[in-house]
């Protein structure tokens, strides 16, 4: 052996022991190493955050990318990139206090002009951002006052700017790759995160690995230094049940979105686990058209909240896995008002009642008429999904029991979307995880109710100024505790009125085998692959 | 044989134009805007929009557009892709090479088991050999490939590990898709060569020859078969084509690379320019391989030579 062979060889133990001693610091047990394998239920389409609007790039770029604040899973707001920020007294200003020492994958800094950089190239019509402009709101430029401090202003106070910025479609990327990729950084990332990207074979797998010189992780993920993997490699695998076949068979160590059907047997077997956690936004529900003939009439839509049979539907349809939404938020979200949990209780007699009492009585074939008019009401859903279907058909023969024929509309994307802008419908179905609670603008505020041959998410085409005042006072006002009381008061008018009707809780379902522990789960149930440990 | 080759190769170039029409016509055809569409959900204003418009050249006559297409598309380019916005032509070739695996392996199967089992079943008709291997080739044809998918990676990669059940390259994650894929039209082929067989051995020429004193084997293989052959190359073209496009489930099934999840997650994602694209490079395809079986006739069938 030569000198210099010796040498390497002394110099990559000594660097092991070193790199061991740089993760686990606290813990010299915990095990280091490993190439883990995780299947996708679809390949992201793109990798460049502010171009995309897909969670599943947010859940495969969390590995490369950091951002500026976290949430943790009770909705807290805590540090990363910054370390402390104020807001001016009118609002318009936010000041973020950057951390020093950050560097991208590719060596350039991380430091508040790249932060700005990042912030322009989102809002700028030529990224055509799928997501990240939106989050910024009324964003009107940043300034880099140095190279720690950033000045972020607004036309208006934006209270959802830190929920959103917690999300990675907001992460900064580095200028030099964007000065050299433009828009081919959807195939070529570079971020400050844990891992680095290496390769990208389309339709076949994704390759990140461990970035050695991380040592800027945030407080609350309880480790520092380089990540315990040596990398990731994605694969997309549509198919269910050929995805759950390979966590079966050890191909792949976590598996994405297990199907309800499935959960039961991992959840009985000692050398798997499954990790669940609940989405924020809006639930699954049915939104109600209030300009349609008769769910324009209150006391239908008052009926239809307590003809639904929520336990039965999650037990069956769901295999116990997705529980009842009872409220216009899931309970993750900040903002929820836990007031809607005793409101709609399933309670068919006094369906019948109300409808009875509302002058709508009993005809032939059990269906109930007013003034010559049956109570026939259309559901609209997706042809391709065949869950929403299974749904719909439990829910008409909970209908059937209370008198209210229920039509299935079941039609392929571009027509169901057409119809809906429309208002054809008197239900559909309507799903939307986002973590703020503004979320209830894009789907209550009567200005988004769609125009005559546009588009628009208020497809219950319910306009309340009332309603629409405390939205717009919501995204305005930075003080949480006034926030929760506003949003309280919204969702308490959304569901008085009955303009949604809650159906089931998703939830982020990952199946893993146990030798993969350690994983941090984020608000709405992201995967934080950096903290976890794989023993082989 | 001139005069046949080139009918075929004046056909071939008709159907290749209509082909590029109708792969361009999707843009025009998709119900909506396709500008308001790609723009979506991300809140472009009107201008925007006219912007996006003009860059697509979707603001000029629609002849001007379709002769932009074809000139791009002979010289290979067909576009970006919206999502991922790699040129449409790379990503398609970098997808139609295993789907091209996938397909010859399939098809090389199902030549092999299909002609194997309709000889033996011809040779022996009305036996019991022969009603088993019918039956055999029904259920090949009744059966979804979807679930017989699924049925082999249970049974194969997570019950037996001896063969991975999604992606991967090379032989072994080859096998299972194989199979799949073959099998039915391993079972088309069967019947079939079964039923031409039985056919030409009852012609006068077989029993001229076996009245010359020629060995059975030389009776079926070199006088019969031959023959028998014919309408089984026109089977496996069509085939081809059907496997093309069972390929799709295939590969979705398995995870694996090729044209058929290319186009479909497009479509899904309305990436508009690499629908466009698959479209028109399988449908090119297809046409081509037919060209070489028509092609392959004339090699096989002495008549078209002169006709």
């Amino acid at each position: 052996m030569t000198a210099g062979a010796g040498a390497a060889v002394a110099f990559a133990a000594g660097s092991n022991l070193a790199l061991r001693q740089a993760v686990f610091a606290q813990d010299e047990t915990r095990p280091v190493g490993g190439d883990l394998k995780f299947a996708l239920s679809n390949e992201p389409p793109n990798l460049d955050p502010h171009q995309a609007s897909a969670l599943i790039v947010a859940t495969v770029d969390a590995a490369i990318l950091d951002t500026l604040v976290n949430e943790l899973e009770d909705g807290t707001i805590v540090p990363g990139l910054a370390t402390s920020w104020e807001f001016s007294p009118d609002g318009l200003t936010a000041t973020f206090h950057l951390r020093s020492g950050v560097k991208f994958h590719d060596g350039e800094p991380f430091n508040a002009a790249a932060m700005k950089q990042s912030f322009d190239r989102m809002v700028d019509p030529a990224t055509q951002s799928g997501l990240a402009a939106s989050l910024l709101g009324p964003y009107t430029g940043s300034e880099a006052v140095d190279d720690t401090t950033l000045k972020m202003t607004f036309s208006k106070p934006f209270a959802p700017l830190l929920h959103n910025l917690a999300r990675n479609f907001t992460s900064p990327i580095s200028p030099k790759a964007i000065a050299e990729y433009g828009l081919d950084v959807a195939t070529h990332p570079v971020g400050t995160g844990p891992f680095v990207f290496k390769e990208w074979i389309q339709k076949d797998h994704i390759t990140f690995e461990r970035f050695a010189d991380y040592n800027w992780a945030p407080d609350f993920l309880g480790v520092q230094g380089p990540a315990a993997l040596d990398s990731i490699i994605w694969r997309p695998v549509a198919e269910e049940a050929t995805r759950v076949a390979t966590l079966k068979n050890g191909e792949s160590h976590i598996i994405e979105s297990v199907p309800p059907p499935f959960v039961s047997q991992f959840e009985g077997d000692s050398n798997y686990a499954i990790d669940k956690h609940m989405n924020t936004g809006i639930p699954f529900c049915f939104m109600v058209n209030t300009q349609k003939a008769p769910t324009d009439d209150p006391a239908v839509r008052q009926a239809l909240e307590y003809a639904i049979d929520k336990d039965t539907i999650s037990n069956t349809i769901n295999f116990g896995v997705y529980p009842p939404a009872r409220s216009v938020l899931s309970p993750v979200t900040f903002g929820y008002w836990a007031g809607a949990e005793s409101m709609y209780p399933y309670d068919p007699e006094q369906a019948k009642s109300i409808l009875e009492q509302a002058g709508w009585t009993v005809g032939d074939g059990g269906i109930r008429e007013k003034d010559g008019n049956k109570l026939h009401i259309q559901f609209w859903t997706l042809s391709d999904i065949v869950l929403f279907q299974n749904i719909a058909q439990a829910y008409q023969a909970q209908l059937k029991e209370v008198g209210v024929d229920m039509e299935i509309v079941t039609l392929a994307r571009a027509a169901w979307g057409d119809g809906v802008n429309a208002g054809e419908h008197n239900l559909t179905i309507q799903i939307f995880g986002l973590s703020d609670p503004s979320v209830l603008s894009i789907n209550f505020h009567s200005k988004n109710i769609a125009p005559p041959g546009g588009s628009g998410f208020n497809w219950a085409r319910y306009s309340d100024p009332a309603l629409d005042k405390l939205l717009d006072d919501g995204e305005v006002e930075l003080d949480d505790a006034k926030r929760v009381e506003i949003y309280g008061q919204a969702q308490k008018i959304i569901l008085d009125n009955a303009i949604m009707i809650p159906v089931y809780l998703l939830h982020q379902v990952f199946g893993r085998t146990t030798k993969l522990e350690n994983i941090t789960y984020i608000v709405g149930g992201l995967p934080i692959l950096y903290t976890a440990t794989l023993q082989q | 044989m001139t005069a046949y080759i080139r009918g075929k190769l004046l056909s071939t170039v008709i159907v290749l134009f209509g082909v590029s029409l109708l792969s361009f016509m999707i843009l025009h055809l998709i119900p909506g805007d396709p500008v308001q569409v790609m723009s979506g959900q991300t809140g472009a204003s009107a201008s925007d929009m006219e912007k996006l418009r003009h860059q697509l050249g979707l603001d000029n006559p629609i002849y001007v557009q379709y002769v932009n297409f074809i000139t791009n598309a002979l010289q290979g380019d067909l576009g970006r892709s919206i999502i991922s916005r790699q040129p449409v032509s790379r990503m398609v070739l970098d997808q139609i090479v295993p789907t091209i695996k996938l397909t010859v392996a399939g098809m090389g199967l199902a030549i092999v088991m299909g002609v194997t089992l309709g000889i033996a079943a011809a040779v022996r008709p009305n036996s019991l050999l022969d009603s088993g291997i019918m039956i055999v080739a029904t259920l090949g044809i009744a059966i979804p490939s979807f679930w017989f998918a699924l049925l082999l990676i249970y049974a194969f990669s997570v019950h037996y590990h001896w063969f991975p059940a999604a992606g991967g390259q090379g032989l072994k994650p080859l096998v299972l898709p194989a199979v799949t894929l073959g099998i039915s039209a391993a079972a088309v082929i069967a019947r079939l060569t079964r039923s031409s067989m039985l056919e030409v051995m009852r012609q006068d020429y077989i029993g001229t020859a076996r009245a010359k004193g020629l060995r059975e084997r030389a009776v079926v293989y070199r006088h019969g078969l031959k023959n028998a052959l014919i309408p089984v190359v026109t089977v496996v073209g069509l085939q081809f084509g059907a496997l093309l496009s069972g390929a799709v489930i295939v590969e979705t099934v398995f995870a694996r690379q090729g044209i058929g999840r290319l186009a479909i997650d497009a479509i899904l994602n309305k990436d508009y320019p690499l629908v466009q694209g698959t479209v028109l490079i399988t449908a090119t395809a297809y046409v081509l391989t037919n060209l070489v079986i028509d092609l392959l006739y004339a090699m096989l069938d002495p008549r078209l030579r002169h006709g």
